[in-house]
C-alpha cells in the first residue's frame, strides 16, 4: 500500500498546480460575476440560487470542468511523449493495477477538488450577497435576504442538487456519475492508445447514460412538464454496470501491454 | 515543504472531503432552521386541544410536514427527489372544472347550439382574410335562443393513458333573450366556391362568441356517492328549461359514432320555467345528497336520497342571491356539511358566511353559523365541525400588503387557524392564531419582477397543501 500511495502522490504532483489555478479562477470569476449581478437593482430581491444561475456562474463551472477533463487527458498522453514514461511505469516492480488505479484516484481527486471549490465559492458568494443586500435600505416591511437562504439555495437549485444531493438515491446517482465520468475519460485514452477503436462505443454509451441520468434528475421535478416515471435507479444501475466493465477492460488492456 | 509535496494528495483529499462533510453537517443542522411556529392572536390555544391539524408546507423541491396535536406543533423536513414525492400532486384538490375520485378525474365542459326553431340572422364575414378560400366560408350567426349540452370526460389522473371516455348529455337547459344578440361564429368546410352547382359541404361548425353572452356561463356541481358520479348544473335564474340532479351511469369511448354518448339517469328534475331557482352546489353526506340552491332569492339546503325523494329542507332567509350567486366551497367531515359562501361587496369588502349542516338519518339541522365582513382575501383550506366547536383554516391576504406586489396571486398570505364555539344557537369566536413561517420570503422576488412571460410556476413557491383536520 505504501508503494500505491507513493504512485498516487507522484501522479498528483503533475496535476495539482493546474488544479489549484483552475480552483482559484473558478472562485474569483464566480464572485466577480455575482457582485456584478447584485449591482442590478432587481436582483437584490432575487433568491440566491436564481441569482447564481442568472449571473453565469454555472457556465464558469462548466468551463473549468471541461478544462479539467482536458488536463486529465493531457496528463494521460504525456506518458507517451518526450521521456515516454509509460514504459517506465509498465516495467515497475508493481502490479499493473496500481498504475491504473493511481491515475484513476489522482484524476478523481482533481474532480473532487473542483467540486469542493464550487461549494466554497457558493459559501463565499452567499456571504457577499447577504452582506451586500442586508446593508441596503430596500423596504421596511420585507425581510431580506431569504431566511435560511444558503440551505434553501442548496436544496432548490438544480445545479447544487447534483453536486450536493441530500437524498439517498440522489447521492448514489451522483456518486455513480462521478466515478463513471473519471473511468470513462481514462478508458477513452486507453482505447485510443491500444487502437481498440470499436470500444469507443462503450465510451459513448456511458457518456449518454451520464447525460440521461443528469437530465432525468433535473426533469423529474419539473412539475409543469409531461409526467415522467422515476427510473433513476435503472439508470444508476446501468452506469455502475458499464463502469465495472470499463474498469475490467482497462485492466485487461493494461496487463496485456496493449497500451504501448 | 518537501513533506508537504510528498503528501500533496493527502492535503487535497482531506481538504476536499472536509468541505463536503462540513457542508452536509451544515445542511443537516439547517434543515430545521426555518421559521415555523404558532402565534396566538386571540384567545387561548387550548381551544385546539381536541383536534389534530396536519399538512405540508412545500414547493417542488422540498416540504415540511407539520402536525399540531394537543395544541403542540411538530414539523419534519422532507426532501423531494421526484414528482412522486410531492405530497400535493398525489392528492389533487379543488380542481377548477373537475372532480377526482380514485385513479380517475371527471372533467366537464358545456357546448352550445342554436335552439331549433329559434330566430336567426346570418352575416358573412366580409373582412375575413380567407374569404377567397375555396374550402372554408366564415360568417356570424345571431340568434335569440341557445340550447346547452353537457360533456363529462373521464380519464386517468396520471395521464398514463391518452384514452378517455365521455358522456354527452342534454339536460333540457336553455337560454333565451328577447332579441337576436347571441352570436355564433359559423365555419363551413368543403368545396364552397361561388358556383352553387359545384358546392359540396363536408362540415359546418358553430362556436359561441362568449363575449356576446350577457349572463355568466353555466358551471357544474359534481359529487361522488358510493363510487357513482352525481351532478347538477349551476346556473343563474336567467336560464330556462330544465335542471335537476343527475347520475352518470355509463361512459362511452370518445370515438364512438353517436352524438349522445353515455347514459345518464335523472334523479330529480326541476322546471326552471315554473320556479325561480338557481342551483349553487351538490354534495354527498352519508348516503344522501344535499342540493344547495337559491329559490325565490332565498338560500336553501335540500336533502335528497338517491331515488330523488326530498327528505328535508333548511331555509336561510338572511342569505340572498339578489346581487348574484356567491362563491361556494364545501368541506365534509363525518356527517356534517360545512359550507363557505363569499359575497363581494363594494369598497373591496367581502361578506364571508360559514354554515355547518348536520345530517342524521333523514334530517338536517344547522349546527354552526358565522357571518363576517372582512377586507381580506380568504382562501379556505378546511372547515371542520367537532362537537360544539367549529374550526376554520384559511390563507388570508391583506389588501394593503397585496398592493406592493404586482398582483394578488404573486403575494404571500397568512395561515390562520380559527376556532368557534356554538352555545344556545349562537356561534362566537374563541381562538385565532397564525402559523408563522418564512415562506413569504419566496415572494420577495415578485416585488420587483413582474415578468411572467415565461410563465409563473406555482410550485416554485412554498404553499400550504393537504391541510387536514381530524
Amino acid at each position: 500500500m505504501k508503494k500505491m500511495y507513493y504512485l498516487i502522490n507522484n501522479e498528483f504532483k503533475g496535476l495539482y498546480r493546474v488544479v489549484l489555478v483552475l480552483v482559484l479562477v473558478l472562485i474569483i470569476l464566480q464572485q466577480f460575476l455575482l457582485i456584478r449581478s447584485i449591482k442590478y437593482y432587481p436582483n437584490r430581491f432575487e433568491r440566491f440560487e436564481l441569482l447564481f444561475s442568472k449571473s453565469g456562474c454555472i457556465i464558469i463551472f462548466l468551463v473549468c470542468f471541461f478544462a479539467l477533463c482536458g488536463l486529465c487527458i493531457f496528463n494521460a498522453y504525456s506518458n507517451y511523449t518526450e521521456s515516454k514514461s509509460i514504459y517506465t511505469l509498465l516495467t515497475l516492480p508493481l502490479p499493473r493495477e496500481y498504475m491504473y488505479f493511481s491515475k484513476l484516484i489522482s484524476y478523481s481527486m482533481c474532480f473532487l477538488t473542483l467540486l469542493a471549490s464550487q461549494i466554497i465559492s457558493a459559501w463565499i458568494g452567499y456571504g457577499l450577497f447577504y452582506w451586500y443586500v442586508s446593508s441596503q435600505q430596500i423596504a421596511t416591511n420585507i425581510t431580506l435576504p431569504v431566511n435560511n437562504g444558503l440551505f434553501l439555495a442548496f436544496i432548490r437549485s438544480d445545479f447544487f442538487r447534483l453536486i450536493l444531493p441530500f437524498g439517498f438515491m440522489g447521492f448514489i446517482s451522483s456518486l455513480a456519475v462521478f466515478i463513471s465520468l473519471v473511468c470513462t475519460i481514462y478508458y477513452g485514452v486507453i482505447c485510443e492508445r491500444s487502437k481498440r477503436y470499436f470500444r469507443f462505443a462503450i465510451v459513448i454509451l456511458n457518456l449518454s447514460l451520464i447525460v440521461l441520468s443528469l437530465v432525468h434528475r433535473i426533469n423529474s421535478l419539473t412539475v409543469l412538464g409531461v409526467y415522467e416515471s422515476n427510473y433513476i435507479h435503472v439508470l444508476t444501475a446501468a452506469i455502475f454496470l458499464t463502469t465495472v466493465f470499463i474498469i475490467y477492460d482497462s485492466l485487461r488492456l493494461i496487463k496485456k501491454s496493449a497500451i504501448v | 515543504m518537501n513533506r508537504l509535496r510528498n503528501n500533496i494528495i493527502l492535503v487535497f483529499s482531506i481538504s476536499a472531503v472536509l468541505v463536503f462533510i462540513l457542508t452536509y453537517a451544515f445542511m443537516a443542522a439547517a434543515k430545521d432552521n426555518s421559521t415555523f411556529f404558532l402565534k396566538d392572536l386571540e384567545g387561548n390555544r387550548s381551544a385546539l386541544k381536541d383536534i389534530t391539524i396536519s399538512g405540508y408546507l412545500e414547493d417542488r423541491y422540498h416540504g415540511r410536514y407539520f402536525e399540531m396535536k394537543n395544541s403542540i406543533l411538530n414539523s419534519k423536513f422532507v426532501y423531494y427527489q421526484h414528482q412522486n414525492d410531492i405530497a400535493m400532486l398525489g392528492n389533487l384538490q379543488n380542481l377548477a372544472n373537475a372532480i377526482k375520485h380514485d385513479e380517475f378525474v371527471y372533467t366537464y365542459q358545456y357546448e352550445y347550439e342554436i335552439s331549433p326553431g329559434s330566430k336567426t340572422a346570418e352575416y358573412p364575414k366580409e373582412n375575413s382574410p380567407i374569404m377567397n378560400s375555396l374550402s372554408i366560408r366564415k360568417s356570424a350567426v345571431f340568434t335569440d335562443s341557445i340550447d346547452i349540452y353537457a360533456r363529462i370526460s373521464k380519464r386517468y389522473v396520471d395521464f398514463s393513458s391518452p384514452h378517455f371516455d365521455t358522456i354527452y348529455f342534454s339536460p333540457g337547459l336553455r337560454y333565451t333573450r328577447s332579441s337576436m344578440e347571441i352570436e355564433f361564429n359559423k365555419d363551413v368546410y368543403g368545396d364552397v366556391s361561388a358556383n352553387a352547382e359545384y358546392q359540396k359541404i363536408h362540415n359546418i361548425i358553430y362556436n359561441l362568441n362568449r363575449e356576446t353572452f350577457p349572463v355568466p356561463l353555466p358551471k357544474m356541481a359534481m359529487t361522488i356517492l358510493n363510487n357513482e358520479l352525481y351532478f347538477s348544473i349551476v346556473c343563474t335564474k336567467e336560464y330556462s328549461g330544465r335542471n335537476g340532479i343527475y347520475k352518470a351511469v355509463n361512459f362511452e369511448p370518445w370515438w364512438h359514432d353517436s352524438k349522445y354518448k353515455g347514459t345518464v339517469d335523472t334523479i330529480t328534475s326541476f322546471d326552471l320555467d315554473k320556479t325561480n331557482m338557481e342551483v349553487l352546489g351538490l354534495d354527498a353526506v352519508n348516503d344522501n345528497l344535499i342540493l344547495l340552491l337559491f329559490e325565490d332569492n332565498l338560500f336553501k339546503a335540500r336533502l335528497y336520497n338517491t331515488e330523488g325523494q326530498q327528505l328535508d329542507e333548511l331555509v336561510f332567509t338572511d342569505i340572498l342571491s339578489e346581487k348574484g350567486l356567491p362563491e361556494y366551497q364545501s368541506f365534509i367531515n363525518n356527517n356534517c356539511l360545512n359550507i363557505y359562501l363569499k359575497y363581494e361587496n363594494e369598497n373591496n369588502f367581502t361578506e364571508n358566511i360559514i354554515l355547518s349542516i348536520q345530517v342524521e338519518d333523514e334530517n338536517m339541522s344547522l349546527k354552526h353559523k358565522i357571518k363576517k365582513n372582512t377586507s381580506q382575501e380568504t382562501y379556505l383550506y378546511n372547515i371542520t365541525s367537532k362537537g360544539n366547536m367549529l374550526y376554520v383554516i384559511a390563507l388570508t391576504k391583506d389588501r394593503d400588503e397585496i398592493k406592493i406586489y404586482p398582483s394578488e396571486w404573486q403575494a404571500p398570505g397568512h395561515f390562520i387557524i380559527c376556532a368557534f364555539k356554538t352555545e344556545k344557537d349562537r356561534t362566537y369566536p374563541v381562538y385565532k392564531g397564525e402559523l408563522v413561517t418564512d415562506a413569504a420570503d419566496d415572494y420577495s422576488r415578485n416585488l420587483y419582477n413582474n415578468d411572467t412571460s415565461f410563465g409563473y410556476n406555482y410550485y416554485d413557491y412554498r404553499q400550504f397543501e393537504l391541510v387536514n383536520v381530524r
